[in-house]
């Protein structure tokens, strides 16, 4: 372990080696666009990111409108026109919103207006309501949608970067969400 | 083997006549001896409470199945694409099997087929394999002759089987598609060949990748068409043994392996229809005929 240490002190280049694994992931300069399961950055600009035992004070102060952006499995255009088709479901954080079109990288008119609708439902059109974003870890959909409620003028905005992984590791409650739907 | 006989066809009278009985949570009916408790039995889901039951079966009531019919599922299964299922009647329950609906829970497209039965399937023997998209209970919901609806479900432990990559080029698999294989199996005991009235038991084979419209191209990553038998028609000569009407949860190159009562037919007609409109039909020559 001395030995270890000795090594890694003398070494400039394992030095430098060192400084490069320890990097942190860069974010993008407007949205992730592609390839969205993979490790994140530390923070969104203007949000505050959260631990799991931070989201879980959050959840249990009653106080934080929780969005879930897992997305949803899309219906193939190429299925008959009759066929039922019902997604998937998400088992998440109980009393959580469910919107599955708002974080990818470049959203299309309806997704827009989910976004819309779904974060004036969970905050009450109060633009200072509390809003935790979350998916699972690794999911650059929660960090998108982070960072496009604070553009959106959210004051305060959580980040909850572990999403349902962290949640469920603890086996905290959750429960069946359904697509939110614009009313 | 007595005690055993005695004892389902008390229970099955008992349910018969006496109760309707809630399918509770556990799924397996309090009725049976541990021995013929499932390993995996079905568990709540509130897909199942949310839409899932009004869309099956609407408002009817739905009795325990356990005492009509066994369902063989596995616990975990080792390809999602391809969960094998098996359903059998249990001897002396004395109802016909009308209709069968195959539905897993959390499947995009959960109703996997529906079946309707003709009389000559007898007591129902039927195996064939369906895709999961992830964990959860798959049921089997079978109406008998008298109008009552009959449920039993195990829960098995797969996922990814309805994005699963296709287990052949899928240039090929189109070119081949609508072979079909009829296996005759010798469940004839020593009998008579000739006998009309003897239980036989086949395996139908038909080549179909039975695109879901979730699988991907290897390389390109490209979205393959979704492309799926949604129509079957088994005869044993003029007699409807079963049709199928199913959707892509239904596995590649669709097998099913049933039995029937020989009626003395020389052949099986399927014919089967894709939703693209490719219409399929093959004739075996039976072994068992006359």
């Amino acid at each position: 372990m001395v030995k270890w240490a000795a090594l890694l002190i003398c070494g400039g280049w394992l030095a430098a080696v060192n400084s490069a694994v320890a990097q942190d992931v860069l974010a993008p300069e407007g949205y992730r666009q592609s390839n969205y399961d993979a490790p994140v950055p530390d923070d969104v600009p203007g949000a505050l990111t959260v631990d799991d035992d931070a989201a879980y004070a959050l959840w249990r102060s009653g106080r934080v409108a929780f969005v879930d952006v897992m997305p949803n499995l899309s219906r193939p255009e190429s299925l008959p026109a009759d066929a039922v088709w019902h997604g998937r479901s998400r088992q998440s954080v109980p009393g959580a919103i469910w919107l599955p079109d708002v974080g990818f990288g470049t959203l299309d008119a309806a997704a827009e207006a989910q976004l819309d609708a779904g974060l004036t439902a969970a905050t009450g059109g109060d633009r200072n309501a509390p809003v935790l974003f979350l998916c699972r870890s690794d999911c650059w959909m929660s960090w998108n949608a982070s960072k496009r409620a604070v553009e959106l003028g959210y004051g305060r905005v959580f980040w909850y970067p572990d999403g349902s992984t962290g949640w469920t590791f603890w086996n905290w409650p959750t429960s069946r969400l359904k697509v939110f739907e614009i009313q | 083997m007595s005690i055993f006989r005695s004892h389902s066809f008390i229970v099955a009278f008992s349910v018969a006549f006496a109760l309707p009985v809630a399918v509770h949570a556990g799924g397996s009916s309090s009725f049976l001896p541990d021995y013929m408790k499932s390993a995996n039995p079905m568990q709540d889901s509130e897909t199942w409470d949310d839409y899932l039951r009004e869309e099956t079966v609407g408002a009817a009531m739905v009795f325990d199945g356990e005492d009509l019919m066994a369902l063989d599922a596995p616990v975990q299964a080792f390809d999602a694409a391809t969960v094998p299922f098996t359903l059998r009647q249990r001897d002396d329950t004395g109802a016909r099997i009308t209709n069968l609906k195959v539905v897993v829970d959390e499947n995009p497209m959960p109703l996997a087929a529906e079946f309707e039965f003709g009389p000559a399937m007898g007591t129902v023997t039927f195996e064939s394999r369906v895709r999961y998209d992830v964990y959860s209970n798959i049921r089997a919901i079978a109406t008998v002759d008298d109008g009552r609806i009959f449920m039993v479900g195990r829960f098995v432990q797969a996922a990814g089987g309805c994005s699963a990559a296709v287990s052949r080029d899928p240039v090929a698999a189109l070119a081949s598609m609508g072979q079909m294989r009829l296996k005759q199996f010798d469940t004839s005991g020593g009998q008579s060949r000739e006998v009309p009235g003897t239980e036989r038991e086949v395996q139908l084979m038909i080549r179909h990748p039975n695109f879901t419209g979730l699988q991907v191209r290897t390389g390109t990553l490209e979205h393959i068409d979704a492309r799926y038998i949604d129509f079957v028609e088994v005869r044993l000569g003029e007699e409807m043994l079963f049709t199928m009407t199913g959707g892509f949860s239904i596995s590649e190159n669709p097998s099913f392996r049933f039995s029937y009562i020989d009626n003395g037919a020389p052949q099986m007609t399927v014919r089967a229809v894709d939703t693209e409109g490719g219409e399929f039909t093959e004739t075996f020559a039976l072994r068992s005929g006359t």
